[in-house]
């Protein structure tokens, strides 16, 4: 009876706890992936601006070095627009956006900041676009100090706070 | 062997329309597609063919219709699609060729493209605000040159300077794209010789990335998108021609170039646009260059009998 208890507790405890870890863990991949792609839109740039590389290409090639998420994202839109089934950017980029789904890190703020690139990409001369890359990888500067900052104030709590939640519903059931 | 217009056209040109537009062209059949020279779309407009000397509209079921009211209504997304596809999705690679108003596409097709123009002083440095999009249909025909090669060779190899007088459309340029592989290749007892091509409009070679994509014969360099008389004198500097073929001359600077060319002893072998000898000779650059006799044959074309019609063939003495 005791240890079937003492089990109990372990288990609200702990899961409470790698509640915590995990979300802390969340907030630092958030910050992570942010400058992943704000990296990898800097690449994009560079292609773009001064080798004129088409975009299928340029975005492979912008992949290449970049970490999860950027690199499934930028890998499948050039993917798909090289498929020459009559699909745009804006549709390529969307669908591969909504595609990284669960496995990122990255909040709706950061998502819809993505989206707005899509419209406009390839879609105007060199000038426009190198304004375009530059002004969402300023934005998404802006994002990542937020992120740094929740994640400074956010971490600890969270961990802590995981595992004090385990506690009182343990003690609550007590 | 020949590939069959269908062919070429399912291949090279439906690929980059855009899908529910490229449905309709499944019922054409082999005889349109022979005929077809261009497809046209204008925002808001029926999709219309050039089908020989007439215009039809491709409607709903995909059926020609001389009336072009009954086409298909073109709309803004069709336009946008059909752009972002022929530039790759990325028209910050073709800024000089949106710039010219065109893009080569592979095979050599040339699309033309209307919209909104921005300029850099008073030259067109781009478009947006795409409003029309034209498919001229490239067509390589080997062998239509034989005869004109047959009649400019007959006295001299390489062929004295050559002038072809063509209104629009009666195949001047693929006259001149099998001349120059002809002359290229070799003709009759005569071996081939170095031809330079200056192609300020990638129509001659239909140059798509650095390739080209006609013909033009194994002793021919390209200078492509490069305006004539500039190309011209790259060409005798550079490349040792021993004839130069270009495209569609009139201007002052081509005149000038021309007589650079007959100094350096290159051989020459142009067009013109016009009707007949004494349209042209009312300019008074043609009439000075003509009265020079910098030319010694002159070749004039209609499509009295579809295009490529030969209407005269002269031995030029002023």
């Amino acid at each position: 009876m005791l240890g079937g208890k003492l089990l109990g507790v372990i288990l609200i405890i702990g899961g409470c706890g790698c509640y915590g870890l995990r979300s802390a863990d969340r907030l630092r991949k958030r910050v992570a992936q942010l400058v992943d792609i704000r990296l990898a839109l800097a690449c994009l740039e560079k292609e773009i601006n001064y080798l004129h590389t088409p975009l299928p290409a340029a975005l492979s090639r912008a992949a290449q070095g970049a970490a999860e998420p950027a690199r499934s994202l930028f890998t499948g839109t050039s993917r798909d627009l090289q498929t020459r089934e009559g699909i745009t950017v804006n549709e390529a980029w969307q669908r591969n956006l909504r595609s990284l789904g669960s496995y990122t890190d990255l909040n709706s703020q950061d998502l819809e900041l993505l989206q707005i690139i899509s419209p406009q990409l390839g879609m105007s001369g060199v000038e426009e676009q190198v304004k375009l890359l530059a002004m969402v990888q300023e934005q998404l500067k802006v994002q990542e100090g937020k992120a740094r900052l929740e994640e400074d104030s956010g971490r600890k709590l969270r961990i802590y706070g995981g595992f004090a939640f385990g506690a009182t519903v343990v003690l609550l059931l007590l | 062997m020949p590939v069959p217009p269908g062919v070429l056209i399912r291949k090279d040109i439906l690929p980059f329309l855009p899908a529910n537009i490229k449905t309709l062209f499944q019922n054409l059949d082999e005889q349109h597609y022979s005929g077809l020279e261009e497809i046209r779309l204008r925002c808001g407009k029926p999709l219309s063919l050039r089908i020989g000397e007439e215009d039809f509209a491709l409607d709903m079921r995909g059926r020609l219709d001389p009336h072009l009211a009954c086409g298909y209504m073109v709309s803004a997304e069709d336009i946008q699609r059909a752009v972002a596809s022929i530039s790759d999705n990325s028209l910050y690679a073709f800024e000089e060729e949106i710039g010219r108003g065109f893009i080569t596409i592979p095979g050599g097709h040339r699309v033309g493209l209307a919209g909104q123009t921005i300029l850099d002083g008073n030259h067109p440095r781009t478009m947006k605000h795409f409003s029309g999009v034209a498919f001229r249909i490239a067509r390589e025909v080997k062998g239509c040159a034989e005869g004109i090669a047959r009649f400019i060779t007959a006295q001299e190899w390489p062929p004295g300077n050559t002038l072809l007088i063509s209104p629009p459309r009666c195949g001047k340029t693929t006259i001149l794209r099998d001349l120059a592989r002809i002359l290229s290749l070799g003709f009759g007892r005569h071996r081939g010789c170095n031809v330079v091509i200056v192609d300020e409009r990638s129509e001659l070679a239909g140059t798509y990335q650095g390739q080209t994509q006609m013909d033009v014969g194994p002793r021919t360099d390209v200078l492509d998108c490069c305006p004539k008389a500039a190309g011209m004198i790259m060409a005798i500097r550079s490349l040792a021609p021993q004839v130069i073929v270009t495209d569609e001359i009139g201007r002052g600077e081509d005149i000038d170039a021309i007589r650079d060319c007959v100094n350096a002893g290159v051989s020459v072998v142009t067009s013109l646009h016009g009707r007949d000898i004494e349209e042209v000779r009312k300019r008074p650059l043609i009439r000075e260059l003509l009265g020079s006799n910098a030319f010694v044959n002159i070749v004039v074309l209609s499509r009295r009998n579809g295009p490529g019609t030969i209407d005269n063939m002269i031995r030029w003495d002023g």
